[in-house]
């Protein structure tokens, strides 16, 4: 007998990555020889590979799962559905092997009739990652970039001055923020599908993380500093080559200007006391003032988004949301508190949970952005279905499948279960 | 008169350590953002507790309710520090107003460019600010600057600016094949050259990598180059590159090895 294992419902080698999210998966029988009756039973277990992560099964998306599962297949080649996801994370791709294995008799050895490789894929702290991580990490960011004419120039063009509203200063900073951060994220995965978006904990020191090697040393008003042959040496956005920052605080502490994780999860359990993290003027907080902890593009709306360790920041933002979400559960939005105040109208256009937004929904009427929007739809992931090409802010919030495992974006934060 | 000039001027020089993070004694919302504004502008507050309130006000422009309703005044506060405010702070709102495509800004950084005498901020530190919004009439500027500059660090910023002004094509290529010129103003000019002209980089790149004499950061450079974006085809047929690929991947120091060898990789070497 042989069976083939699909994860994530999918053939493509592109859908093979887990989150701690249940993902849907199915075997069948490919070849029947063997077997006697209408089905045989037989057991999925996992092997670790050189990349490290483990995983738990389910015959359905619920509990906590086990490291075996027995089930049934059908001799005739039908599917057979059952469920997996992370446990704990991969640090290379693949990780982990998923066995198949049966007894031709009740008295055999159980024999092997099939394997997937797989990674369990989650967003790690930046300055966590291992050598491999960080280079894969950095190779996609510049080829993404490709010297300014990559893909990376929508993301860029996305976030300025003229299209602020979409993304500030209203309800959904944080939804929109979260869409933004997975279109890259998918993006780069296009490029190199092991990697997932790490984020830049501003409330911990993170001197590796601004190192010559990773993201670079501050230079004054300079390009940061690079190893030789780095790659974002021929970095470009705009018109200028390079990447500035230079930041205001010690590298071997924090910014005091920035709130911490514990008084960030303390601003109240519902949303709207919650977003105020957006800005606390004049106090600390964990956004605005972790961008101006900085000299450089970072330090202002229409410029931030040149810099990639943007896109770190924004990660930490997304992360806190999560931790929130998790701490007060805060994933079903016919809940008043998970969004707010939570009508299907009421706000500007684009901050209503039906709203689509903006770029991804192209539009272009007033009081929208007037430009056309850069970059197209939503970047389809290979894994999920979810948000969709043209995301809506309602789909923002169950990013893991907690209330329905169709609602799954397909990203995992490493301190955020399940 | 002239006291407080000569004081201005000892404190543009000696400007004190960072500190960011006084705390900032006012209200919440507009008023506070009005209070803040007032302190950021206030010759006689402290260097410390001005800083702290051009720091939460930028903080509150990522998305402050209220930040709108101010921001008028909070150019304007930004333009008055650019005249009168010691030289750390006036940096913040140069910068911070050149993000803005503050044409009052830019004027004022071009005129010190132009001339030494207006100059309010190192010319390297101009050319970065005048970055934010580099065009034709700022361009020359530039071109000129790098022309009369002998300061390495001002001549890698211009260079940095000129990856975007073909006019300087020329100029940028003879800068990278000068081995007289620092690494640090060559490897900008690998950059800006790539911007403007990838064959021309290319092609430079490939006959680099065989010079045993040049400067080990410059062949890392140029090797980077190839390996994101090498033509796959004149890669393939240039024997003498493809000999010097292989040796440097077996015997190079450990930086150029690795990147030798991830071109092996990448071009089947």
């Amino acid at each position: 007998m042989n069976v083939d294992i699909q994860v994530n419902n999918s053939a493509s080698l592109t859908a093979r990555y887990l989150t701690w999210a249940w993902s849907p998966c199915r075997v069948r029988v490919t070849n029947p020889t063997g077997i006697t009756g209408p089905t045989a039973s037989v057991q999925l277990s996992q092997a670790a590979l050189g990349g490290a992560g483990s995983i738990r099964f389910s015959a359905t998306p619920t509990g906590a799962g086990a490291a075996t599962l027995t089930v049934n297949v059908a001799a005739g080649g039908a599917s057979t559905p059952f469920f997996v996801r992370g446990l704990t994370a991969s640090n290379a791709d693949p990780g982990v092997r998923i066995l198949t294995r049966w007894r031709p008799t009740p008295a055999a050895a159980l024999t092997q009739v099939g394997s997937v490789d797989l990674m369990v894929r989650i967003r790690k702290s930046a300055i966590s990652l291992n050598t491999g991580e960080r280079t894969r990490l950095i190779n996609a960011f510049a080829q993404l970039n490709n010297q300014g004419m990559g893909r990376f120039a929508d993301f860029r063009a996305a976030h300025v001055f003229e299209s602020q509203d979409e993304a500030h200063g209203f309800p959904a900073f944080l939804p929109w923020h979260r869409a933004y951060i997975l279109d890259l994220e998918r993006e780069l995965q296009i490029i190199e599908p092991s990697v997932a978006l790490p984020y830049w904990r501003c409330d911990q020191a993170a001197a590796a993380l601004f190192t010559p090697s990773y993201f670079g040393r501050g230079n004054n008003t300079s390009s940061v500093i690079l190893d030789p042959g780095h790659p974002f040496l021929f970095w470009k956005t705009d018109n200028d080559v390079g990447i500035v920052r230079q930041p205001g605080f010690n590298i071997n502490g924090v910014s005091p200007q920035v709130l911490s994780q514990a008084l960030t999860l303390a601003l109240g359990p519902s949303f709207a006391q919650f977003r105020t993290l957006e800005s606390k003027f004049p106090n600390p907080d964990p956004h605005g003032m972790a961008h101006t902890s900085f000299a450089g593009p970072i330090r202002a709306i229409r410029t931030a988004a040149k810099d990639p360790l943007f896109f770190l920041l924004h990660c930490n933002v997304d992360r806190l949301w999560a931790v929130w979400q998790r701490q007060n559960g805060r994933y079903n939005i016919a809940d008043g508190d998970t969004y707010q105040p939570a009508p299907l109208a009421g706000h500007r256009i684009g901050h209503n949970l039906g709203d689509t937004m903006w770029p991804w929904n192209g539009n272009v009427t007033f009081p929208r952005p007037s430009s056309p929007p850069p970059g197209g739809t939503m970047a389809p992931s290979p894994c999920v279905e979810k948000p969709g090409l043209q995301p809506q802010v309602q789909q923002c919030f169950d990013y893991q499948g907690t209330i329905n495992i169709a609602n799954n974006l397909g990203f995992s934060y490493d301190d955020v279960p399940l | 008169m002239k006291k407080s000039k000569a004081i201005k001027k000892a404190a543009r020089k000696a400007a004190p350590a960072p500190d960011p993070v006084a705390k900032l004694d006012v209200a919440e919302g507009v008023e506070g953002m009005k209070q803040a504004i007032g302190i950021m502008t206030d010759p006689a507050a402290a260097l410390a507790q001005r800083k702290a309130a051009l720091n939460a006000l930028q903080g509150a422009s990522f998305g402050h309710p209220n930040f709108k309703e101010i921001r008028g005044e909070y150019v304007a506060g930004l333009r008055q520090v650019v005249d009168d405010a010691p030289q750390e702070l006036l940096q913040d709102a140069l910068e911070i107003l050149s993000q803005e495509q503050d044409p009052y800004a830019e004027k004022k950084l071009v005129d010190g460019l132009r001339d030494d005498k207006k100059a309010l901020v190192k010319p390297e530190d101009a050319l970065h600010y005048l970055s934010y919004n580099l065009h034709a009439g700022v361009q020359g500027v530039v071109r000129n600057v790098f022309e009369q500059s002998k300061d390495d660090r001002v001549r890698q910023q211009a260079v940095r600016l000129m990856s975007s002004d073909p006019q300087a094509v020329k100029l940028i290529e003879r800068t990278l094949k000068d081995k007289k010129e620092s690494a640090e103003v060559r490897q900008t000019s690998a950059a800006a050259l790539h911007a403007l002209n990838p064959q021309a980089l290319q092609k430079w790149a490939e006959k680099t990598a065989l010079d045993k004499n040049e400067n080990q950061e410059i062949l890392a450079a140029c090797l980077t180059a190839i390996n994101q974006f090498g033509d796959e085809k004149t890669i393939s047929k240039n024997t003498a590159f493809r000999k010097r690929i292989s040796q440097m991947s077996k015997n190079a120091p450990p930086r150029l090895k690795q990147i030798a060898k991830g071109l092996s990789t990448k071009y089947g070497i």
